[in-house]
Formats: C-alpha cells, structure tokens, sequence
C-alpha cells in the first residue's frame, strides 16, 4: 500500500468513527446523561438542604467528596503521561493512545475541579478561594496546602487545555476538508486556518515540545499537591513523607486503568483496530503492572515502618486498617491493587485485551477504595479516643458521586463524535 | 506564476526540494506544505530558527517572580500567624511560585505561537484554503501567467 | 576481562579490612559511607541497563554491555559489609535490641540482600549472553532485588542511627539517587567515548545529559517532599532529624551544598541547549552530583555517629580505583 493510500485510509477511518452515532452509542449517552442528572440533581438538593445532608460529620469531615477530588485529579494524570512523558521519551506506541488520553485528562480534571466546589457547600463562596483584592485586605492563606491545590489543579486545566487544543489542531485542519455543513465551519474556524506551511509547522514542533516539557513536571508536581493535602496534617495515616510519589504513581496507575477501559471498547466499536494495536495495549499494561509495583512498594513500607517506629499511635491507626470496621474495603484495595496486576508479569495476560479491560474495571475500583481508605480511616480515628467516630456516605453523596461518572462518560462520547479519536498527524508521521 | 509540485512520497518529495534550491530557486520563493513536521525542510530551506524560546523564557520568569512576588507580598500586606508558620513561609511559597511559572510559561509560550505562526489567519479561514495529505512545493517563478 | 574486576575487587576487600582494622572502630562509619557512593553508582548502572531492557529503550545499547559487565564488583559489598559490622557499637539500638533492630539479623539480613543483589544481576549477565528467555526474569529480579537492598541501605543503615525516627520516603530516595548517580557515571562514560567514536556515542552522550537534567528535578521534588512534610508538621520527635541537620553548623551549610551540588548548578549548566555536548559542562554536573551524594550522606550520618575523614578517604580510594578502572580504562570491545 502506497502511502498516500494508507493516509486516505488513515483519515477515512479514523473520521468515520464521528459519522452518525449507533444505538449503542445512543444508548451509552443516555445512560451517562442520566448518571449525570441524578448527580446534578443530588447536588441542587444539597444546596437547598445545606451540607448536612451528606455523611461528613466530625471527625470524618471528608469523605465521598474529597475520595472523587483525589480519584478524579489521578485519573487525568495518565492522560499527561502518555501525551508529555512519552513523547519526551519517544515512545513510538504513544501515538494511538495520545489523543484519547488528552481528552480524558481534560474532561477528569473538569470533573475534579467540581468537587472542592460541591465540598464548599456554599459553593457561591467559591470565589474566597481566589487571591483577589477587597477592601477587607483578605487574602488567601498560601501556607495552605488547600490553596496549592487551588493553584495546581487550575494550571494542569489550563496547560492540559492548551496541549490538548495545540495537538488537535493538524486534524482540525484535516477535518474541515474532509465535513462539510456546520461541522465544516465549527473545524475551519478552530484550526485557526493551518496550513501545515514549513514555517508553521517549526514553531509548533517547539511549541509542542516545550508544553510538553511543562507538562512532565505537572504530572509529578500537581499530585504531589493533592497528596500534601493530607500529608501536611498530623494524625496518622496522613503524616508520611512517602505521600508525594506514593499518589503519582497511584495516579499514574489509575489513570492507565482507566484509559484500557475507555479504548479497549471504543477501539471496538469504532473499527480502529488497525491503528490501535494489541502491542500498543501490551506496552500500557506494562506501564500499569510498573506502577502497580510503586503503590505495594508504598502499602509495604507504610506498614513496615509504622510497626518499626514503635509509636503506639502508628501502629494502632495501621491495625485499625487492617482489622477495624473498614478492613473489608481495606483487603479488597490491596487485592485489587497489589495482588490481580501482578498476573500481568505472564506475557499472554498482559495481550489478551479482555482480561485488561476487566482488570482495569478492578484497578479503578480498588484504587477509588484506596483513596477513601486513606481518608476516612485516619480521621475516624486519630490521636485521642474521645475523638474517635466512623463515617458512611449517603444518599446524595453517592448520587453525586455516580454522576460524577456520568459527566466523565457523557463528555467522552461527546469527544468521540466530535473530534478525532486519533492524533492523525502524528500516526502518519510515525508510519511514513 | 506559481508552479506546485505534489508528492505522496516523504524521500521524494525532499529530492525534489534539494534540487530546487541547488539549481538556484531562492528558498523564500518556496512555499511548502506538509501533512506532518519534516525536520529536513527547515535545513534545506535555511529557516531561521524559531523566536518562541524567548516567548516561554518570558514567560517562565514572569510566573516565577509573580509567584513569589505575590505570596510574599501578599503575606506581608496582612502578617497573620497560621499555623505556627513563619510570616513569609519559603517552603509553602515554593510550591505556588513553580504552579505560576508552569502556567505562565506554558500559556505565554502558546500566545507566542499563534503571534509568530500568525495565527488565527483570518483570510486563510475566510477564504476557506485546504491542506491535503501531500507534500507540496510551491515555486513562485516570478514570471507573468 | 571480569576475572580482572573480580581480583580489583576482592583486593578491595582485602584493603578496606586491612583500613579497618588498623583504625580498630575509630573509623564509624567511614566505610558505610565509601559503600553507599560505590554501590549506588554500580547497582545503578546496572539498574539503569535493566530498566532500559525491560522498556526497550534503544538510546541505551551502545554502553549496555559495558556497564551491565560492572556487575562482578556487586559481589564486593556484601563481603565490605560484613567487614564493617564490627563497628556496629555505632547504633544506639545495640544496647536495647527489637525483634528488627537485633545485630545477628541486622547483618545477615542486609549481606543476603546484597549477595542476592549481585546474584541476580550474574544471573541476568550469563542468561543475557547466552541470550536465553530467562534472561527477561532475572533482569526483574535484579531490580527488585536493587530496590529492596537499596530501600533497607536506608532504612537500616542510615535511618536507624537515629531509631526510632522514621521517614517512610527515605528508602525509594535512596534507589532513586542511586540511579541519579547511574546515569552521571553513565554520562561520563559516554563523553570519553564519544571522543573516539562520535557517531556511535553522541546520541547516549545527549540523552544521558538529559536524564541528568530530568533526575536532578525528579531529586529536588524528593527531598522537598521530604522536608516540606517533617518542616510543616513540625512535630517536634520528627523535626529534631531535620533541625539537628538544617539549623546546626557545619551541617546547615554541608546541607545548602548538597542542594546546590545536587540540583541547582547541575540544572543550571544544562539548562542551555548546547552545554549538553560540551565536556566541560557534563563533567562539572556529574562531578557536582557525586559530590552532592558523599555530602548529603556525612549530613545524614554525622550528627549521630562519627566518621573518621582518613578512613573515609581511604576507603573511598580503595573502592574507586577498581569501579573506575573498569569503567573508564576498558578497551573497546565489539558490540553486545
């Protein structure tokens, strides 16, 4: 096949997956929407109730909520990874995930950026977490790691934003020749009128490179962040320096898990075999069995070192782990991310696309439990038993949650039908 | 008058624009377009290179002394004691003064891309100009139609 | 050409026993510290060949050979170890041993470790040649063996001079400088010979001066993780470690080296495009870093046990002259 044969076929395939949408398609987006409904509608409840209707009681002040933040957050950091990291590494099998990946990161941290808003409460206050002027003379309490966050959580939007809008813009351009009608003028007038001219296409490569280059210590860096909104506390279970990588990887982790569940069905559905291979998915489960490692490493030393320090408060919250009134979440958690990505060490696990799909519906669930775990066993019980108090999430909590889901399923589909699922560009550059 | 020349084929299409500047054409009477980045073009048709370092430089300072600028004047505008902490609490202002320079760097380095690419090219989007999957040379001869 | 690294390296032994004894304890921790610098930079190279094996990172295969075939001198450390458990009177916890602080289990665990250490990474070397499967296993092997020995070279080593301060970031620290410490040796490998053969060499010499600039940030996120954690709890049995380290002379200003020598200078020379070819520059950054290292574990060690600087220097030599005589004075052997 010559090769502008194969790009004809490469642009045909890939831009046919936003042709008219299937029943099942319809059907997946009206399930998602409705996911979402329940969320939005829990969530207009809890403003009119106020936030005492969710589970959050002292001493358990955050729960479900703050778990989602944190799970959501992770989630978007593979996205990074295979987009930024990868390709400073040049990792060849980066390019029929990328785009996917991008998507996914954008849409995680949008939906994560809800959270610590719907945690507010009074979320119309939101605005106080901003540094402005007033003639109070407030300002924000930057030695706060819950302002870090605030800064972290916006530049990685903002940057993943512009990565992902920068990298679309060569199929953008493809696109519009390709529609025509409203879609045609929606893709002319976001392709900025590209040409692909030698000029342009040198300072993009720098562009490129340097967002790249950015975004890689954002992936370290941002979930760092979010893991020093617990280990800056005191109490046990929080207070540990290993937090700061622990979450990357666990991040990192997840987010891989979540980007098999999300293509290994999309790459089904819409006829992209050809493009997205099993050797691509064999290097991303390599990935996840690697960071997998990292987080057992962490479960392992925590515990270790809790019963080596001799400090009773240590050893009494880590036993709580494991044998107290959470211990049933506790084992499934290290079950289903310790134990099951360890079968991908066997060569014919790690390309049976299957068994990847179904274990990454186990990693996501184990490493949402393992968020929840971390946060609600060491509040429940800290230092002084007086203290001491358990938590179950309710109703509008776990609605909220659910359409947390939704929205991050809704908006995907929507990305599948609206954008290139494939980074075009760079898969021709890779196979010229 | 403006002749084009169309290839599918990457090697040949470098051949062919290794040899129009080899028998004379001057390179910025080639316009070339390609469906992906070709790192030999630039070398061939002796690009300068790019002015968007200086963009992401600027912008990378800019967010770092904004970061610290910021928290550090903003802790001293109002001194409170959080915490135990020291007034201006180094460690803590590190982490808001790299999430800026990321920021900064990396938006300011965008704005540099679309003013030197000239982008959004409004008469290129107006007009409604395509870009196939070929490699193509335009050779602006010079000469009437 | 290992049966020449395997005699450097049991002479090693020989000398650093002999150092010892002739110091008769007064040494401290003078060998620990030889130990650590000369492990790290081996069994992170090694680590490094591993990892690019099971990634398939191609940049790495010119050098592969060269500094997989280190791996004989991992059969020293073990030997050096026990060597240097005759001073174990440096610990507080040998009066009042636990059921993990206990000196019999203390050595034989952190011997095991190493001799598995250099086992696996034989075992990887002799498959590898044969270019057996097997050599796949024993390459992942090695590196958990690498992180597991190095996380207990922390834990056991150095943290427990201060028993029962604990810092659950410290072991993964440790590999991670080690493998820092891989690829600044690397980095100097391949500028020697890139002098003889630029086009075989050049590409590793660029991307190893790359991944020094990515660890030198990936260090300073790790050791300000750190000290961001124990300085904002401010939990006074934890931030002693860091106080006893930071606020106190000489180690306050041993300390803002470390950061200097370890990410600052060596970010900045290589910051620019063009220092990462340029010998001078890539010199400067790798010495820095190793540098940096030997410091940063005096910090660590100092203010709770003693190291005698002759000894130290001795026993340094003694341990460098067969790494860097491998590395550096090898001939050129054909293709792995």
């Amino acid at each position: 096949m010559s090769l502008g044969t194969y790009f004809d076929q490469l642009e045909h395939d890939v831009l046919a997956a936003m042709r008219k949408p299937s029943k099942l398609y319809w059907a997946a987006l009206a399930v998602s929407a409705a996911a979402f409904a329940l969320g939005l509608g829990c969530w207009g409840w809890q403003i009119y109730e106020g936030l005492g209707m969710a589970g959050i009681r002292s001493p358990v002040g955050w729960g479900v909520y703050i778990t989602d933040f944190v799970f959501w957050v992770g989630i978007a950091h593979s996205g990074t990874l295979i987009s930024a990291v990868l390709f400073l590494f040049r990792a060849k099998f980066r390019c029929s995930f990328n785009r996917s990946a991008e998507a996914m990161t954008v849409i995680a941290v949008m939906t994560a950026g809800l959270f610590p808003l719907i945690h507010l409460g009074r979320c119309w206050f939101f605005y106080w977490l901003m540094p402005y002027p007033n003639q109070r003379h407030l300002w924000v309490n930057f030695r706060s790691p819950l302002i870090w966050d605030v800064f972290a959580v916006s530049t990685y939007f903002t940057i993943s934003a512009v990565f992902f809008f920068v990298g679309l813009i060569p199929d953008l351009a493809i696109a519009r020749r390709r529609f025509t009608g409203w879609r045609h003028w929606v893709f002319r007038i976001l392709s900025l009128g590209w040409q692909g001219t030698a000029e342009q296409w040198k300072h993009y490569a720098w562009l490129y490179m340097f967002l790249a280059a950015f975004a890689t210590p954002l992936v370290i860096s941002v979930h760092s962040v979010v893991s020093w909104d617990f280990a800056m506390s005191v109490i046990p279970g929080w207070h540990t320096t290993i937090f700061a990588p622990y979450f990357v990887a666990g991040a990192i982790f997840s987010g891989t898990a979540m980007v098999i569940t999300l293509v290994v069905p999309m790459r089904r559905i819409l006829g992209l075999d050809t493009y997205i291979t099993v050797d691509h998915f064999e290097a991303i489960a390599k990935i996840l069995l690697f960071t997998s490692l990292i987080v057992s490493y962490s479960y392992i030393v925590e515990f270790v070192l809790a019963w080596y320090s001799g400090n009773p408060f240590e050893i009494a919250h880590f036993s709580f782990r494991a044998v107290g009134d959470y211990r049933y979440l506790y084992w499934l958690m290290l079950f289903c991310n310790g134990l099951l990505p360890l079968t991908l060490f066997v060569k014919r696990l790690r390309r049976n696309l299957k068994y990847l799909f179904v274990l990454s519906l186990f990693v996501n669930v184990g490493m949402w439990l393992e968020r929840f775990v971390i946060i609600v066993t060491s509040l429940a019980r800290d230092f002084d038993p007086y203290n001491w108090g358990n938590y179950a999430p309710r109703f509008g909590e776990i609605g909220i949650t659910i359409g947390s889901f939704g929205m991050f399923f809704m908006l995907f589909l929507i990305f599948t039908k609206m954008l290139p699922v494939l980074a075009i560009a760079e898969v021709k550059e890779h196979s010229s | 008058m403006i002749r084009e020349y169309k290839f599918d084929d990457k090697a040949a299409f470098l051949h062919q624009l290794e040899e129009l500047v080899r028998s004379g054409v001057h390179p910025r009477r080639l316009t070339v377009t390609t469906p992906f980045h070709v790192h030999e073009v630039e070398h061939i048709l002796h690009l300068r290179p790019s002015w968007l370092k200086l963009f992401t430089l600027i912008g990378a300072a800019a967010g770092l002394t904004a970061g610290f600028a910021f928290t550090v004047g903003t802790a001293l505008d109002w001194p409170l004691r959080t915490g135990g902490k020291p007034i201006v609490a180094l460690p803590t202002y590190i982490i808001v003064a790299f999430e800026l320079t990321i920021l900064f760097g990396g938006v300011i380095s965008f704005l540099g891309f679309l003013f030197l690419s000239r982008f959004p090219d409004i008469p290129a989007i107006v007009s409604g100009t395509e870009c196939g999957p070929e490699f193509i040379i335009r050779e602006d001869t010079g000469e009437a139609v | 050409m290992s049966k020449r690294v395997t005699t450097l390296a049991a002479a090693a032994v020989i000398l650093a026993l002999v150092v010892e004894w002739a110091f008769r304890g007064a040494s401290g921790m003078a060998l620990v510290v030889a130990v650590l610098f000369w492990a790290a930079i081996c069994q992170g190279m090694v680590a490094l060949a591993a990892a690019a094996d099971l990634s398939g990172a191609r940049w790495f295969l010119p050098l592969r050979g060269h500094l997989m075939g280190i791996y004989p001198l991992l059969f020293a450390f073990p030997a050096l170890f026990l060597v240097f458990s005759a001073n174990l009177s440096v610990y507080p916890w040998l009066g009042h041993p636990t059921r993990w602080l206990e000196p019999n289990f203390f050595v034989i665990r952190n011997v095991a470790l190493l001799l598995l250490t250099a086992v696996a990474a034989h075992l990887w070397a002799g498959a590898d040649r044969r270019g057996a499967r097997s050599a796949k296993v024993y390459c992942t092997l090695y590196l958990f063996s690498f992180v597991v020995t190095q996380s207990l070279m922390a834990f056991d080593w150095v943290m427990s001079l201060e028993a029962p301060w604990i810092n659950t970031l410290f072991g993964a620290y440790f590999f991670i400088e080690a493998l820092y410490l891989g690829i600044a040796a690397t980095a100097l490998v391949a500028l020697l010979r890139a002098r003889r053969d630029p086009a075989r060499y050049r590409p590793v010499l660029v991307d190893a001066t790359k991944l020094i600039f990515g660890f030198a940030l990936l260090w300073a996120g790790q050791i300000f993780a750190q000290y961001l954690t124990i300085w904002y709890g401010n939990i006074p049995e934890e931030v002693g470690y860091v106080y006893k380290r930071v606020a106190v002379q000489p180690y306050g200003a041993m300390a803002v080296f470390v950061l200097l020598a370890m990410f600052v200078l060596p970010f900045g020379i290589l910051v620019a495009r063009a220092a990462k070819t340029r010998p001078g520059p890539i010199i400067a950054a790798a010495g820095l870093v190793m540098a940096g290292y030997v410091v940063e574990k005096l910090v660590f060690i100092l203010p709770a046990a003693p190291v005698h600087p002759v000894a130290l220097a001795l026993e340094f030599v003694i341990l460098g002259v067969p790494v860097a005589g491998y590395l550096f004075a090898r001939p050129d052997v054909p293709p792995s």
